[in-house]
């Protein structure tokens, strides 16, 4: 047996790992053809990994096996790079259609996809290319529902307002929650969005650049148990409570129950069947912070033990990537 | 799996749909519609 990795690449938090794959099935057993959208040419936009299209691909094709051990396989959801429609001339003048049809400052508007606050000067020309490459993939690939985070909802409005005056197909949207990052709820620095809620969610979301405001779909048991041991989560609170988000948006979305193992003297330890009972337990302050932890730190664990199987048996691309981060 | 399962399995744990009634008549008329979820090769 080979040796775990003793680093994990930093690149796929949970947020993504998880939330996005649970809702992709969720599409799935619904009835959708799906497409898993690898986006390498707008990641070369957004200078992702140096704007380095070898790595970009690594990166990709990285993604694309830590969804497959999740459960997205190839046989469930097709995956379809960028640049693959992008060698179609007819992609092309969709986007220029799009550039045409929507004034530059909604096209501003639609940036915050790529998270960085803007100011004129240190924009690269290119961004603005970003939106309509958005839109255009929709209507490229004829798509019916676009998925995303609800970080990417101005995005998503930009193509419907393009649909209804170039006459395309209007794309409906299924928006996710932000998974919060494990130190809890941030106040507002940056302003996404003109919403106050969605702002305090997306400037608190977990993210990678704050290591430890996040689980990686690679992280062992031991760092996951570390992570939520020193997690927020304040006593009979719903709101602004990270691991009570875990439990519900990654732990009841992937399976039937969740276990809290309390203390005999307590009342032992509680098999939930659904969120919402296990919530107004904890409410009522009939679950310990504690005892909320050790159980949603287990079933973690479980949940993410495909993946670690998956690369422990084929660690080249794992790898790849590792030197890829050391590099950056 | 009827219609109102398959609502609620699109639906389960969003923060928005635009527009519920779009995804009502989608899966009442088509039998495999087309969705898609785009991803930055970089994380997220």
């Amino acid at each position: 047996m080979s040796r775990e990795p003793s680093r994990s690449p930093r690149i796929m938090h949970i947020g993504m790992g998880l939330v996005c794959t649970s809702k992709i099935k969720d599409m799935t057993k619904a009835g959708f053809h799906f497409i898993v959208f690898l986006a390498d040419w707008h990641s070369w936009i957004n200078n992702k990994l140096g704007g380095d299209m070898e790595k970009i691909h690594t990166c990709g094709e990285y993604i694309k096996q830590c969804f497959t051990a999740l459960g997205v396989t190839p046989v469930s959801v097709e995956y379809l790079w960028a640049s693959d429609i992008a060698k179609d001339i007819e992609y092309w003048e969709k986007v220029i259609r799009i550039a045409k049809g929507a004034s530059l400052q909604r096209t501003w508007r639609a940036l915050p996809i790529m998270g960085r606050e803007m100011s004129m000067t240190d924009v690269e020309t290119a961004w603005v290319y970003y939106p309509c490459m958005q839109s255009a993939d929709i209507f490229h690939m004829d798509l019916d529902v676009a998925c995303a985070g609800i970080d990417q909802r101005k995005a998503h409005m930009l193509a419907r307002d393009v649909a209804e005056k170039l006459g395309w197909k209007k794309p409906s949207c299924v928006h996710t929650h932000l998974l919060m990052g494990l130190q809890g709820p941030e106040t507002v620095e940056k302003e996404f969005d003109e919403n106050a809620d969605l702002n305090i969610q997306i400037s608190s979301k977990m993210s990678k650049s704050i290591p430890k405001s996040c689980i990686f779909v690679h992280d062992t048991p031991d760092d996951i148990k570390t992570k939520i041991k020193e997690a927020y989560c304040p006593p009979k609170q719903v709101k602004g409570n990270p691991i009570l988000e875990l439990s519900k948006y990654v732990v009841f979305a992937e399976r039937e129950n969740l276990e809290i193992p309390r203390p005999t003297k307590y009342g032992g330890p509680e098999n939930f069947e659904n969120y919402e009972k296990m919530e107004r337990a904890y409410v009522e302050g009939k679950i310990h912070p504690l005892d909320l932890k050790n159980g949603v730190t287990e079933a973690l664990i479980e949940i993410l033990k495909p993946v670690r199987e998956h690369f422990h048996r084929h660690p080249q691309l794992l790898e790849k990537m590792m030197e890829i981060e050391v590099t950056r | 799996m009827d219609l109102e399962q398959r609502i609620d399995l699109v639906t389960r744990n969003v923060e928005e749909i635009i527009i519920p009634q779009e995804i009502r008549t989608l899966l009442e008329t088509k039998t495999k519609p087309r969705a898609y979820w785009g991803f930055e090769c970089s994380g997220q």
